[in-house]
C-alpha cells in the first residue's frame, strides 16, 4: 500500500555528508529490528493513506540533531498543503523531539540509535520520534514560571515539551521505563497552495 | 564536529552586540553561553544579541538567551536582542520571552543606541568558534 511510493533516507541521501550517512547506515543495519518491534505497534500503522514514509536512524550524538530536522523538514516540504512556516514549525518540534531522545539516550548511557520515522499523508504530515531511555511522565513535566517571575530566569531548559505542545495540532506521548514514542502531527490543508 | 554557529562581536555604543549566525540548538547554544560569559566577566553590562543572521533556534537556544539575560540581570545590566526574522522571532514569543525581552527589529532600534557611532563598529570574532 504504501511501497511504490516509499522513501528510505539512508538510500535518499545522497548529498549528504559521506561520514554521516555510513554512520546512519551502519546504525540502522545494527539496530533498526529491534526499534521496529516498538514502533509498528504505534499510531503510524493506522496511517493507510500514506504518500510517503521516510525512516531515520541515527546515533545519539547531538551532531546528528541537525541531520534528523533537515531531513524531515525536506520531506515535509514536498507537502503543498503545508504551509512555510508550519514547515518552520515543524522543524523546531522534530528538533526539539529528537533532542529529547538523544539527552534520554546519553543520561542512560545507552549506545542505541534512535529512530525517527515520518509519515506524510491526505491531510497530515506524521513524525514520531523514538527513544530507549529510561522514560517519563509526561504529565509530571513542570510548566515554566510565568514570564515575570523573577524564578523564570533560572529555567535554561526543559521547555521542549512545552514548544512541541504549542507547535503540533496533535501530540501522542507512550513512555514506559523501556523508551518513549512521541508521535507529534501537522495537519495539512489541500487550500493552502492558493494562500 | 561542522560548526553549528558563529558569533562577533562588536561595540555600538552604549551597547556591546554579539551578532549570531547559524544555528543556535544544542551543539550551537554552548558557544553562545561561553561568549556571554566572556564579554560579562569583562565588564559589558548592555549587551545586545543581534540574532538576524540565525538559521534556526529551538529551546536550547532560547536557554542561552535566558542564561544571558539572568547573568546581565545579576550584575544590574541590560540585555536586548535584534530579531527581525519572524520564524526566530516566533519562537522566543512561544517562549512568552517577549514579554520580559525587548526584540528589536532592527540594531537602530537598540535603546540609547546611536546609529551615528555605528560605523565606527569593528568586527572580531569572540574565539568562541572559529569563523568560516
Amino acid at each position: 500500500m504504501i511501497d511504490a511510493n516509499a522513501m528510505n533516507a539512508e538510500a535518499d541521501a545522497s548529498a549528504v555528508d559521506a561520514e554521516v550517512l555510513d554512520a546512519v547506515i551502519d546504525a540502522d543495519e545494527a539496530d533498526a529490528s529491534a526499534v521496529d518491534a516498538e514502533v509498528d505497534t504505534f499510531e503510524l500503522d493506522a496511517m493507510d493513506d500514506v504518500v510517503d514514509m521516510i525512516d531515520i536512524v541515527v546515533p545519539a550524538r547531538p551532531d546528528y540533531v541537525s541531520f534528523v530536522r533537515v531531513v524531515v523538514a525536506a520531506a515535509a516540504e514536498l507537502d503543498p498543503g503545508l504551509r512555510p512556516s508550519r514547515v518552520d514549525d515543524l522543524r523546531v518540534a522534530v528538533s526539539e523531539a529528537t533532542t529529547n531522545a538523544i539527552q534520554a539516550h546519553l543520561r542512560a548511557g545507552s549506545d542505541r540509535p534512535i529512530r525517527v520515522r515520518c509519515r506524510r499523508a491526505a491531510g497530515r504530515v506524521a513524525v514520531v520520534v523514538c527513544d530507549e531511555g529510561p522514560g517519563f511522565d509526561p504529565d509530571s513535566v513542570p510548566e515554566m514560571p510565568p514570564p515575570e517571575s523573577p524564578d523564570r530566569l533560572r529555567h535554561e531548559s526543559g521547555m521542549g515539551l512545552s514548544i512541541i505542545r504549542t507547535l503540533a495540532d496533535d501530540l501522542q506521548i507512550t513512555s514506559s521505563p523501556t523508551g518513549t514514542q512521541l508521535c507529534l502531527m501537522l495537519a495539512t490543508s489541500p487550500n493552502e497552495e492558493s494562500r | 564536529m561542522p560548526v553549528s554557529v558563529t558569533i562577533r562581536r562588536h561595540e555600538r555604543p552604549p551597547w556591546t552586540v554579539l551578532s549570531v549566525a547559524g544555528e543556535l540548538d544544542i551543539v550551537g547554544a554552548p558557544d553562545l553561553r561561553q561568549a556571554v560569559v566572556r564579554e560579562v566577566a569583562d565588564g559589558a553590562r548592555r549587551l545586545a544579541l543581534d540574532v538576524s543572521g540565525l538559521d534556526f533556534i529551538d529551546s536550547f537556544g532560547i536557554g542561552a538567551v535566558v542564561g544571558a539575560l539572568k547573568r546581565v540581570r545579576q550584575r544590574g545590566g541590560e540585555l536586548e536582542l535584534v530579531c527581525p526574522v519572524p520564524r526566530i522571532r516566533r519562537v522566543f514569543e512561544i517562549c512568552d520571552l517577549d514579554r520580559i525581552l525587548a526584540l528589536h527589529r532592527s540594531a537602530d532600534d537598540l535603546s540609547g543606541s546611536d546609529p551615528t557611532r555605528a560605523a565606527d563598529d569593528t568586527i572580531e570574532p569572540t574565539g568562541a568558534t572559529p569563523a568560516p
